[in-house]
């Protein structure tokens, strides 16, 4: 199975979820790669109700943070890296290398957040 | 029927009200944009570099470092990512500044130090996760930047920068 469908994943277990290793080295310090298992991705599309949009217009009036949106992509990541471990978890594997991360502005209003890296078994 | 034109006539009423004062307030925002955003930003970029110093002198040195591997080639006993992000409105004076610069070219000030700013705090929120979490160095650190817009304000306006950085968190042995 190479490209899982959402409905497909594996649910990980929270002790799965606790041992599984995620690095954006390309080796996992101290421990030795014995099996790579391919390119494992997540990626979410998220966007903010009107009424924090609006306030995040006004707050741009004078420019800094936008706290909302800042949550609002932190959020996003983590759902998306969450996907990202799932599907390496349902290939087996111990830990994902290489972990690299894209944004995308796919729509007003809307962005795509994608994490990717290589899916492997460490010893 | 009375009715009917009696609340379509408020509502007409109230939707001028509402484009009458967006007309008064708008000016008026963007006077005050020009004069107090670069006030404020540099204000909070004096923050930070108080935040980063002290951070830095906690760790003896910067902990950050975008090679592969720890500075002296230290053995490594735990590594974990970490991420952060800061999404930053531009600011009307700013956004209105580099309009006018696209026309005449030219280095803008004002954009750079929101920039920083931004940049800066990214990479500051690591240093804090990686002394929190009681870690030696962060290695392997990435900075992305991307463009996201708001559903709200069409045109050119409200478009915010997004900013990234991650990497990955080591203790040494």
């Amino acid at each position: 199975m190479l490209m899982p469908r959402q409905s497909d994943r594996y649910n990980m277990s929270e002790q799965e979820a606790i041992n599984i290793i995620m690095v954006n080295t390309e080796e996992v310090p101290g421990k030795t790669i014995t099996k790579t298992l391919g390119v494992v991705s997540g990626s979410t599309v998220r966007a903010k109700h009107v009424g924090k949009d609006i306030f995040a217009g006004l707050k741009n009036i004078v420019g800094g943070e936008l706290g909302a949106y800042t949550e609002l992509l932190g959020e996003s990541r983590d759902e998306a890296i969450q996907r990202m471990l799932q599907e390496a978890v349902g290939r087996g594997a111990n830990a994902v290398v290489n972990v690299r991360m894209a944004t995308s502005a796919i729509t007003p209003g809307a962005s795509e957040i994608l994490a990717y890296g290589t899916a492997v078994v460490v010893e | 029927m009375e009715l009917f034109w009696q609340i379509f006539l408020s509502l007409s009423l109230l939707l001028a009200a509402f484009g009458i004062a967006w007309l008064l307030f708008s000016p008026l925002a963007f006077i005050y944009s020009a004069f107090f955003s670069r006030r404020k930003h540099s204000k909070m970029l004096d923050e930070l570099r108080e935040r980063i110093g002290l951070t830095v002198e906690k760790f003896g040195r910067d902990p950050l470092t975008n090679k592969k591997s720890p500075t002296f080639g230290e053995e490594i006993s735990e590594a974990m990512y970490i991420q952060s992000n800061y999404v930053l409105g531009p600011g009307w004076f700013n956004q209105f500044i580099a309009g006018f610069h696209s026309l005449i070219g030219g280095q803008i000030n004002s954009f750079d130090d929101i920039l920083t700013l931004a940049r800066q705090n990214c990479l500051q929120s690591l240093r804090e996760q990686a002394s929190e979490g009681g870690y030696d160095e962060v290695i392997n650190v990435r900075l992305e930047t991307s463009r996201i817009s708001a559903l709200t304000g069409g045109k050119s306006q409200n478009k915010f920068i997004e900013i990234f950085a991650y990497g990955t968190a080591v203790k040494y042995s």
